[in-house]
C-alpha cells in the first residue's frame, strides 16, 4: 500500500472517532430533550411514582444529563452500549442479532441495484432513444417515484397471495435452521457451509424485501451512470479511441465506463447509507428482523440506549462505505492522489 | 456489447430459473414429528417475558401460557360469531393454583388454600413458599404487575402458614384485590434464583426462560421473530379438549395487510390484526371464520377540568352534547357500541345510564355555551391525538366540524405517544382534549373509578385531572368494604356524578377480533384480557 494512501486511511479512521463523538452528542441530547418520560413508559401505563423512581435510578436517569453522557461514553470505551429500559435486554446484543439481518438485506439489495442499474444505464445509453433507452427510462423514474412500502405490498399481493412463489414475511423458514454462524449472513454462511435447504429458504425470503428495498437506489443508479456514459461517450479521448480502430466494447467497457463509474459509485456510497438507515418500511412488511424495526420500536418508547447504539452503527457504516468509496476513487482514476 | 447483453440476460434467466422450480408450498398448522403447532400472527413483539417485569397483551399471552396464577379469567365460553348480537359478559373468576379463597369482612386479610397436585415443568410441587416467593419478586422489583399491590402490601405480610395455605395481610382494606391476583404469576424459586447473576433476582434469565406451572412451555425464543412454545402433556390441571393443541408459535407479522395474506395463504392460523374492511372480507374466505366480541377497550376524549376553558363544566356538557356519537360507530364500520356510563358495558358494577347519558342535541349544547358565558363560542381547543393513528385523526375531524356548529374552533394536534403522555403529565401542560383508548384489565370497578381520583393524576388516562372530594370519598369507602352489594351502591354513585361532571367525552367500545383457519377451534373470548390477547390453553384442532 502506497504511503500517501496509508496515510489517508489513518486520518480518516482518526476522523471517524470524532464524528462518532460529535455524532454521539448530537444523539444524546436530542433523545434526551424529546417530550416522553422513558421511565414512565417502561413501568406501564398504571405504574406508580415510586415504580418510575425506581426504574430511573436503576438506568441512571435520574443523575444529570452531563453525567449521564459521560458515563454513556465510559461505558462505550469499554464496549459496552448499555441496556434498553423496554427489554432490559443488552443492547450489544441486539444490536449484534438484528444488525446483520439488515446488513444482507442492505448489500444483497445494493448488490442487485448495482449491478442492474450500471448493466440497464450503460445498455440506456448506448442505445439512446431506442427502446431500451425508454424502457429504461421509465424503470427509473418509477423507481424515484413509488414509495417503497407502496411496491413491497404490491409485490407482495402478487408473488405471494395471487402467484404463490414467495414466503409472506421472514429471514428463513420457521422450521429450517439458519446456518452455522460464520458471518452472521444467513446466504453467505449457508453457501460457505454447504447448507443448501437454508440457502434456498433465505434466499427465497430475501428476494422480495430485496427488490423493494432496491427499487430507488437502482433507479438513482441507472438515471446517473445513463447520464455519465452519454457525457463520456461524447468525449475526444472516446473519438480518438474509436479512430484508433478498437472494438467498439472494449470503447465502452474499458474506456466509456471506467471513466463514467466516479459518479456511480458516489452514488452508490451515498445509498448505502440512506439504505441503512431507510429499510424500516420493508422491514415491516416482510417482517425482516433488522435494525430498522428495533431502532423505530425504541424510538416510540423512547428508549435511549437503543436509539443511540444503532445511531452509532449506522454513523459508522456510513463513514466506512464513503471511505470504501473515496479509496474507489484511486482506482478508478490513478489521476486521484490521496493527501 | 454482446457481452452486456448476455449478462443481462443470463441474469433475468436465472432469477426466473430459481422461481419456477421451488414454488413455495402453501402450510396450514406446523407439524413436526407428529406434533401440530398453531400459528399466531401477532404484530406485537413478546419485549420481556419475566412476570415481575412487564406485561402489554404480547407478554402475558406468552405469560398466561408458561405460569398460572392462584385464581384464573375464564369466559365467558361461548364465541360470538360476526352478525350476531353483540352483548357485552362479564368474566368469570375460578379457582386455580387456589382451590378456595376467604377474605375478612374488611378486606385486609385474604387467605388462599392451594391445591396440592399443581407440578412445576421440572416436577417441583407448586408450593404456598412458591407463591410467598413470587409475590415478594415482584414487590421488590417495583416493576410490572407491582402497582397493583405495593401501596397496600408489604412483603412482611405475607405469611406462609402451611405448605398449601398463605395469607395475605394487607396494610389496608383493598377489596379488588382477588381479581387483580390471576396476573401475578408464581415462578419456582429454586429454578428462578438457580439463574441469579450479580443480585438480579433472576431478570436476565427470565427474560427468555420461564419457571412456572402453565400448560405450555418455551421451545424457542428468537426475539424479533417467533416465540414457539409446546404443550405440558401432562398439565396438572389436564387438558380441556383431547385433541388440543401441541403448542403454538408466536409470529410476528407486524402488518396487517401481510396478516390477511398469510392467514389466506394458511402460513398463520389466527390473525389478531386484520383490519374492519379486511375483517369483512375475511368473513366470506373459504377456510377462514373471524370473531367478534366487545371488549373492555374504552375510547374517550378528555378534557382537563383545572385549566383553560374547559375547567369550565358548562363548556364540557356544551362539547359532550355537540359530538356526534354516531359518527364514532360509522368510523368503525359499526363493530363497535356506545358507552353509556363512566364504566363500560360488561364490568362489574356497571350501570347503564343511558336515559340521562349524553347524545348529540345542538340545542342543549348552545344552552350550556350561553350558560358558561360564551353563547357564540369564539375560542380555540387544542384536540391532541397520537400521531399516525387513523382513527383518532377521523374523530378529530368530528370533533372539529361539531364544535364549529357551537362556536369552537378545534385544533388537531398528532404528537408521538411519548409526548402525549408526557403533556399529559400534569394539569398545567395537559392539553384541552385528549384522545384516549383505556382498557381496563381487572374484573373490578375499582379499576375504572380510580381513574377519577386524584392517585390516577400522571397518568394517560387521568389527563382530565378530574377533583371531587365526594367522588374520592366514595372510591375510597369502595375499596375498604368486601361486601359487594354495599360496593355497588357507591359505584352507581360514582358513575352518576361523574357523568353529570363531564371531565370526558365518553365515546365507545369497540370490538375485539380474530380470525381463525377454520380447523382451529374452542377459541373462549374474555373482556377481561387486553386488546389481542388469546388464551391458547383452550383451543383445539378439529379432526
Amino acid at each position: 500500500m502506497p504511503i500517501n494512501m496509508a496515510h489517508y486511511i489513518l486520518k480518516r479512521i482518526i476522523l471517524l472517532v470524532v464524528t462518532l463523538l460529535g455524532l454521539s452528542i448530537v444523539i444524546f441530547v436530542v433523545s434526551h430533550i424529546a417530550p416522553g418520560d422513558p421511565a414512565r413508559l417502561a413501568a406501564g401505563p398504571f405504574a406508580t411514582e415510586e415504580m418510575v423512581e425506581h426504574l430511573k435510578q436503576e438506568f441512571g436517569l435520574d443523575k444529570p444529563l452531563i453525567q449521564q453522557y459521560l458515563i454513556f461514553l465510559g461505558d462505550l470505551v469499554r464496549g459496552d452500549l448499555g441496556r434498553s429500559i423496554r427489554t432490559r435486554r443488552p443492547v450489544r446484543e441486539d444490536l449484534a442479532r438484528f444488525f446483520p439481518a439488515t446488513l444482507e438485506l442492505v448489500l444483497f439489495s445494493l448488490g442487485f441495484a448495482t449491478i442492474a442499474g450500471i448493466l440497464l444505464g450503460s445498455l440506456s445509453a448506448v442505445h439512446q432513444n431506442g427502446w431500451i433507452d425508454h424502457l429504461t427510462r421509465f424503470l427509473s423514474i418509477s423507481g424515484l417515484g413509488l414509495p417503497a412500502f407502496w411496491l413491497a405490498l404490491m409485490l407482495q399481493l402478487l408473488f405471494v397471495l395471487k402467484l404463490d412463489l414467495f414466503p409472506v414475511g421472514a429471514r428463513i423458514e420457521m422450521m429450517v435452521h439458519p446456518p452455522s454462524s460464520i458471518t452472521h449472513l444467513f446466504l453467505v454462511d449457508s453457501l460457505l457451509t454447504g447448507n443448501w435447504v437454508a440457502f434456498k429458504s433465505s434466499l427465497f425470503h430475501i428476494l422480495l424485501p430485496a427488490l423493494s428495498l432496491s427499487f430507488p437506489a437502482l433507479a438513482s443508479i441507472i438515471r446517473i451512470n445513463r447520464a455519465d456514459m452519454l457525457d463520456t461517450l461524447g468525449k475526444d479521448f472516446v473519438t480518438t479511441a474509436r479512430a484508433k480502430g478498437l472494438p467498439e466494447k472494449v470503447v465502452i467497457w474499458k474506456h466509456v465506463l471506467r471513466n463514467a463509474l466516479i459518479s456511480t459509485v458516489t452514488m452508490i456510497g451515498l445509498r448505502f447509507g440512506w439504505t441503512l438507515g431507510g429499510t424500516i418500511l420493508v422491514e415491516t412488511v416482510f417482517d425482516w428482523p433488522g435494525l430498522g424495526l428495533y431502532a423505530v420500536t425504541s424510538a416510540t418508547h423512547s428508549d435511549f440506549q437503543p436509539i443511540m447504539g444503532t445511531a452509532l452503527l449506522i454513523g459508522v457504516c456510513f463513514t466506512i462505505a464513503n471511505l470504501l468509496v473515496d479509496l474507489m476513487y484511486g482506482l478508478l482514476n490513478p489521476k486521484i492522489a490521496y493527501q | 456489447m454482446r457481452s452486456l447483453k448476455f449478462i443481462s440476460v443470463g441474469l433475468a434467466l436465472g432469477i426466473l430459473l430459481v422461481l419456477l422450480v421451488s414454488p413455495v408450498s402453501c402450510l396450514a398448522y406446523e407439524e413436526i414429528d407428529g406434533e401440530k403447532y398453531v400459528v399466531f400472527g401477532a404484530r406485537q413483539p413478546v419485549p420481556n417475558a419475566d412476570p415481575s417485569v412487564h406485561y402489554d397483551w404480547s407478554t402475558r399471552m406468552i405469560q398466561e401460557s408458561v405460569y398460572d396464577a392462584l385464581v384464573y379469567y375464564v369466559g365467558p365460553p361461548e364465541v360470538t360469531l360476526m352478525g350476531e348480537k353483540l352483548v357485552p359478559k362479564e368474566p368469570e373468576l375460578v379457582p386455580w393454583l387456589a382451590e378456595s379463597w376467604d377474605v375478612s369482612p374488611d378486606a385486609t386479610t385474604w387467605t388462599f388454600h392451594l391445591v396440592k397436585d399443581a407440578r412445576f415443568h421440572n416436577g417441583d410441587p407448586v408450593t404456598a413458599e412458591a407463591v410467598r416467593f413470587s409475590f415478594v419478586r415482584t414487590l421488590e422489583l417495583k416493576q410490572g404487575p407491582a402497582w397493583m399491590f405495593l401501596p397496600v402490601l408489604d412483603k412482611e405480610g405475607i405469611e406462609v402458614v402451611d405448605d398449601y395455605t398463605i395469607v395475605f395481610h394487607l396494610k389496608k382494606p383493598y377489596a379488588p384485590f382477588v381479581a387483580s391476583v390471576p396476573w401475578w404469576y408464581i415462578m419456582n424459586p429454586d429454578q428462578v434464583m438457580a439463574h441469579e447473576k450479580d443480585g438480579d433476582y433472576g431478570q436476565a434469565w427470565l427474560q427468555d426462560h420461564e419457571a412456572g406451572s402453565g400448560p405450555f412451555k418455551i421451545r424457542e425464543w428468537r426475539p424479533g421473530e417467533y416465540y414457539w412454545l409446546e404443550d405440558v402433556e401432562d398439565y396438572w390441571n389436564g387438558w380441556p379438549h383431547p385433541n388440543h393443541i401441541d403448542g403454538f408459535i408466536f409470529k410476528l407479522v407486524r402488518e396487517a395487510a401481510t396478516q390477511k395474506i398469510a392467514l389466506q395463504k394458511g402460513e398463520i392460523d389466527i390473525a389478531e390484526g386484520v383490519t374492519i374492511d379486511d375483517f369483512e372480507l375475511l368473513a366470506d374466505y373459504p377456510g377462514i371464520y373471524v370473531t367478534e366480541d366487545i371488549g373492555r377497550t374504552t375510547f374517550g376524549i378528555k378534557m382537563n377540568t383545572q385549566k383553560g376553558y374547559t375547567a369550565i363544566k358548562n363548556v364540557r356538557k356544551a362539547i359532550c352534547y355537540a359530538f356526534d356519537y354516531d359518527a364514532l360507530i360509522d368510523i368503525y364500520s359499526g363493530h363497535a357500541v356506545l358507552e353509556d356510563s363512566p364504566f363500560p358495558q360488561g364490568l362489574s358494577g356497571y350501570l347503564s345510564l343511558a336515559d340521562i347519558t349524553y347524545r348529540q342535541d345542538l340545542d342543549k349544547a348552545k344552552e350550556y355555551m350561553k350558560k358558561a358565558g360564551f353563547p357564540d363560542g369564539g375560542f380555540s381547543l387544542e384536540y391532541v391525538q397520537v400521531a399516525g393513528h387513523p382513527e383518532e385523526t377521523k374523530i378529530g375531524l368530528i370533533l372539529k366540524d361539531c364544535l364549529s356548529k357551537i362556536g369552537i374552533d378545534v385544533q388537531i394536534v398528532p404528537v408521538p405517544w411519548p409526548e402525549m403522555c408526557a403533556r399529559g403529565s400534569t394539569a398545567l401542560t395537559s392539553p384541552d382534549m385528549m384522545a384516549v383508548y383505556t382498557t381496563p384489565i381487572i374484573n373490578d370497578p375499582d379499576v375504572v373509578a380510580i381513574q377519577y381520583h386524584p392517585a390516577s393524576y400522571g397518568a394517560y388516562y387521568a389527563t382530565h385531572f378530574y377533583y371531587d372530594r365526594k367522588v374520592i370519598e366514595l372510591v375510597d369507602e369502595a375499596r375498604a368494604i368486601s361486601d359487594w352489594e354495599e360496593r355497588e351502591k357507591l359505584y352507581e354513585q360514582v358513575q352518576r356524578m361523574v357523568l353529570e361532571d363531564a371531565p370526558e367525552v365518553f365515546g365507545m367500545l369497540y370490538s375485539r377480533t380474530w380470525a381463525f383457519r377454520d380447523y382451529v377451534k374452542g377459541f373462549r373470548f374474555s373482556p377481561v384480557r387486553f386488546t389481542s390477547e388469546i388464551d391458547m390453553y383452550w383451543l383445539y384442532l378439529e379432526e
